[in-house]
């Protein structure tokens, strides 16, 4: 019995490291895999007729905004840290005051402040919603 | 009457025993709840909790994937735990039997005063050491890193005084045979010391283990890189964690002590004498 049990705690310790350790050998790799993976853009300072000494007017692409009237909510991607591919995604809300077939021209609205250099989710490959954890994918150009 | 009174201590002893278990089993269940119930539960918004709940509405797993599957910096942190502990228990249960096996059976000059030091040591509190610890560890060069927790709780006075009682207890009489057939100190500790102490040995290893599984204050105050932090911290930093992910963590971090208690179970009752009745 003291044996079996000695026996027994030896068999459930190996395979209880082992596990954690392949576990943590891939975890990162399971997590990013089941991250939704998005891509971001910037916006642009400028107006429709191409005006970028303006405040205020920034053009999006169209596939950033989901837009309801005269407003648009989009997802701003915000890196954990500059080094990292993982990031937050969050949810803001602007005006939109005109548009052409590739853009709309946004301008800042309620209190939140929209910059140039926010990360805009363009595309996601699962639906997210503010505050969940994302993977950001670079785009790959050809390069002709 | 003898039966009433009988009974009466049973009922005593059960509820003693649900007391000590609460937190255990209050973990336990806790794990195997959803997010949104472990959230109702825990409710600290009115710096009281809402309800008591040990069964689960639904049983989930969703704490355990995200421990093994979502969140890797707990199975990180889980490594540090494993870095810092094991080569700590290992070392202080070699230097520790060595030193006490001279504290006890060999004659020098100064031993009981050196024994008296090291009992000084002993009844300060670790908060005490910290800060000389620290100087110390920044003159060796070592701070911020694994050795930093490891040199200092691997010299540990604990073990000494708890094996010297141990070693104590062997008759010199089968010391004194061994030196005349020749076997060296070493030999000696080896072949006739290590044998007889195995129970000491065994709750020696179990006391250093949780002792340093559960270290806070030293990897908090010696490391600098967040990044080095056992899950010991992680688990005690309850207002900057998901409470699901940690009675999770917390039932991923009670494992291992539990299966060296099992393992050492029978040595352990009887550390100053040894498992195999002489």
């Amino acid at each position: 019995m003291r044996k079996k049990l000695k026996k027994i705690a030896i068999t459930t310790a190996v395979v209880f490291f082992a596990v954690v350790a392949i576990l943590t050998y891939f975890s990162e790799t399971i997590d990013r895999m089941l991250l939704p993976q998005v891509k971001t853009c910037e916006a642009v300072l400028s107006d429709l007729k191409g005006n970028t000494r303006i405040y205020n007017k920034y053009l999006v692409p169209k596939s950033v905004l989901t837009v309801e009237g005269d407003t648009g909510t989009f997802y701003y991607a915000h890196r954990i840290n500059d080094d990292s591919d993982e990031a937050y995604v969050y949810q803001m809300d602007v005006v939109i005051t005109g548009s052409d077939e590739l853009y709309y021209e946004v301008s800042n609205g309620g209190g939140d402040f929209f910059t140039t250099s926010l990360q805009l989710v363009y595309s996601t490959s699962k639906s997210i919603s503010d505050g969940d954890r994302v993977y950001v994918v670079e785009e790959e150009f050809d390069e002709e | 009457m003898k039966k009433t009174k009988s009974v009466l201590k049973y009922i005593l002893l059960v509820l003693l025993t649900v007391i000590f278990l609460f937190p255990l089993i209050y973990m336990l269940a806790s794990s195997f709840m959803q997010s949104s119930e472990i959230e109702n539960i825990l409710n600290f918004s009115n710096e009281t909790f809402k309800s008591v709940d040990l069964i689960p509405n639904m049983f989930s797993l969703e704490q355990f994937y995200k421990v093994f599957f979502r969140r890797p910096e707990y199975l990180l942190k889980f490594w540090n735990s494993v870095i810092i502990t094991f080569p700590t228990v290992i070392m202080q249960v070699v230097f520790s039997s060595l030193a006490a096996f001279a504290f006890a059976k060999l004659k020098f000059p100064f031993r009981d005063k050196l024994f008296f030091i090291y009992i000084v040591l002993l009844i300060l509190p670790l908060q005490v050491t910290l800060v000389p610890n620290y100087i110390v560890l920044d003159k060796l060069n070592i701070l911020n890193s694994f050795m930093s927790v490891i040199l200092p709780g691997t010299f540990s006075a604990f073990g000494i005084c708890l094996l010297r009682q141990s070693i104590k207890y062997i008759s010199y009489s089968s010391i004194e045979a061994a030196r005349i057939d020749g076997a060296s100190y070493l030999k000696i500790f080896t072949r006739i010391i290590v044998p007889q102490i195995k129970g000491g040995l065994v709750t020696l290893t179990l006391l250093t283990f949780i002792d340093s599984w559960s270290a806070v204050e030293q990897p908090m105050i010696y490391f600098s890189d967040k990044g080095m932090y056992p899950l010991s911290i992680t688990l005690a930093d309850i207002a900057d964690s998901d409470y699901g992910v940690i009675f999770a963590c917390g039932v991923m971090f009670m494992i291992p002590p539990l299966l060296i208690y099992l393992y050492g179970e029978n040595d352990i009752r009887s550390p100053f004498t040894s498992s195999d009745k002489l």
